[in-house]
């Protein structure tokens, strides 16, 4: 009996750890667009005030704390001028949002400070409403991934029993 | 190099190709670059200039865009150290000071390569000829001297740099707050320029400028370099040209004795 508890206790555990995995991929990309937001705010500011490049806007901004997801900016930073089929989605972003991206780093680096202004706004415009989207999504999904983990759990469990 | 040619027929510069050479250069951002190209040129780290041919859009009184680009024209910067070593001796006055000098020269012949060294030697003084170095502030309007922190130390220990600061402003500011004893600026063209150098020579610093042109007749017929020729700012004329190469000293007038 003891073992019986003990195995659908770890079948209720890993369903829920699961779905719990689920959660922090939206999660994940949460933080992603979020630091793009950032990541834009902060060079529309940095452009129309100084005229520093984008890499020393970048390097700026990672010693402003935001170090941690370095990498991803560095990544679409490398790929400015390319088309959007030669780079590949490496950090799983919705398409529309790797595009949007692709597309707003390629326009800094190839427009006047002027066009600059009014593309960022509209990018960061578009970044925070997917961000909002993808939000709700994530509040939605992560009670929905918890209730069938552990739902999906305690029917295996039925079932072995 | 120097005065050697070469032609690649074979290369077909296309816009494409024009296009990634502009993203590499400017580092992924025109912007940075823009004042710069819509005046023609953008400086690059090093020193090296690049010219921009192409579409320009003006408003009447100044250009205001640039359409697209049909050509670059890429002048690489370099520093030879010493060649400054011989003209020093003719800058120096007996009173433990300087001329006031201008070098002056068609385009390509190297005078921004003598003026860096020349700024070297002064900054941080020739025991040879018993001078112990001046207090020297570069004002580096296009970033062509001295463009990064490791350049400007090869500008002497007692070299300030303004970079990408325009003339006028620069004396001004320099005057003000950095104590100078020489002042050094490239290429003086523009009437507020002449203004800068003017002003300088009024406040009681010695400067050293350059200048394009090739005689002193072809200075005299330009109003401004006539203008600051006869209000007598500058004391020495060194004269370019690239006949045995960039940097070949021409010759060396003393205004005054002509």
């Amino acid at each position: 009996m003891m073992l019986k508890l003990i195995g659908s206790s770890l079948i209720i555990l890993s369903s829920l750890l699961i779905g719990y995995s689920k959660t922090l991929k939206l999660r994940e990309q949460l933080r992603i667009i979020n630091l793009f937001i950032n990541f834009f705010s902060f060079a529309k500011a940095d452009i129309l005030t100084t005229r520093l490049t984008l890499y020393e806007i970048l390097n700026s901004f990672k010693l402003k704390g935001f170090s941690t997801h370095a990498s991803i900016l560095e990544y679409y930073y490398k790929h400015i001028g390319m088309t959007f089929s030669e780079v590949k989605n490496v950090y799983q972003l919705d398409e529309n949002i790797h595009q949007l991206i692709l597309n707003l780093f390629d326009s800094i680096g190839y427009s006047s400070i002027s066009e600059i202004d009014r593309i960022l706004d509209e990018g960061i415009r578009e970044l925070r409403e997917y961000y909002e989207v993808h939000r709700e999504k994530c509040n939605k999904n992560s009670k929905m991934f918890t209730l069938l983990g552990f739902f999906c759990g305690v029917s295996i469990c039925i079932l072995l029993l | 190099m120097g005065n050697k040619e070469y032609i690649f027929e074979d290369l077909i510069i296309t816009k494409d190709l024009l296009n990634s050479a502009i993203r590499m250069l400017t580092n992924n951002s025109l912007f940075s670059y823009e004042r710069e190209i819509l005046q023609g040129y953008f400086t690059v780290e090093g020193g090296h200039r690049i010219g921009v041919a192409g579409k320009f859009t003006s408003d009447g009184k100044r250009i205001i865009s640039l359409n697209y680009i049909t050509g670059l024209n890429i002048r690489v910067a370099k520093a030879i150290e010493g060649i400054g070593l011989k003209v020093i001796k003719y800058i120096l006055n007996p009173s433990k000071s300087i001329y006031n000098t201008i070098i002056v020269s068609p385009p390509g012949c190297g005078k921004t390569t003598l003026l860096r060294d020349i700024v070297r030697i002064l900054s941080g003084g020739e025991i040879d000829l018993s001078f112990g170095g001046f207090r020297v502030v570069v004002i580096d309007e296009r970033s062509e001297i001295s463009v990064s922190s490791k350049e400007q130390s090869k500008l002497g220990v007692r070299t300030f740099v303004l970079d990408g600061v325009d003339k006028l402003n620069g004396v001004f500011m320099a005057i003000r707050s950095l104590n100078p004893e020489i002042i050094a600026m490239d290429e003086i063209g523009s009437p507020q320029d002449y203004l800068a150098v003017a002003e300088a020579s009024k406040m009681g610093v010695k400067i050293i400028a350059t200048m394009h042109g090739e005689n002193l007749a072809e200075l005299q017929k330009r109003t401004y370099s006539k203008r600051i020729l006869e209000q007598k700012v500058f004391e020495k004329v060194i004269f370019l040209s690239s006949r045995y190469g960039p940097g070949t000293i021409e010759e060396i007038i003393t205004l005054g004795d002509n």
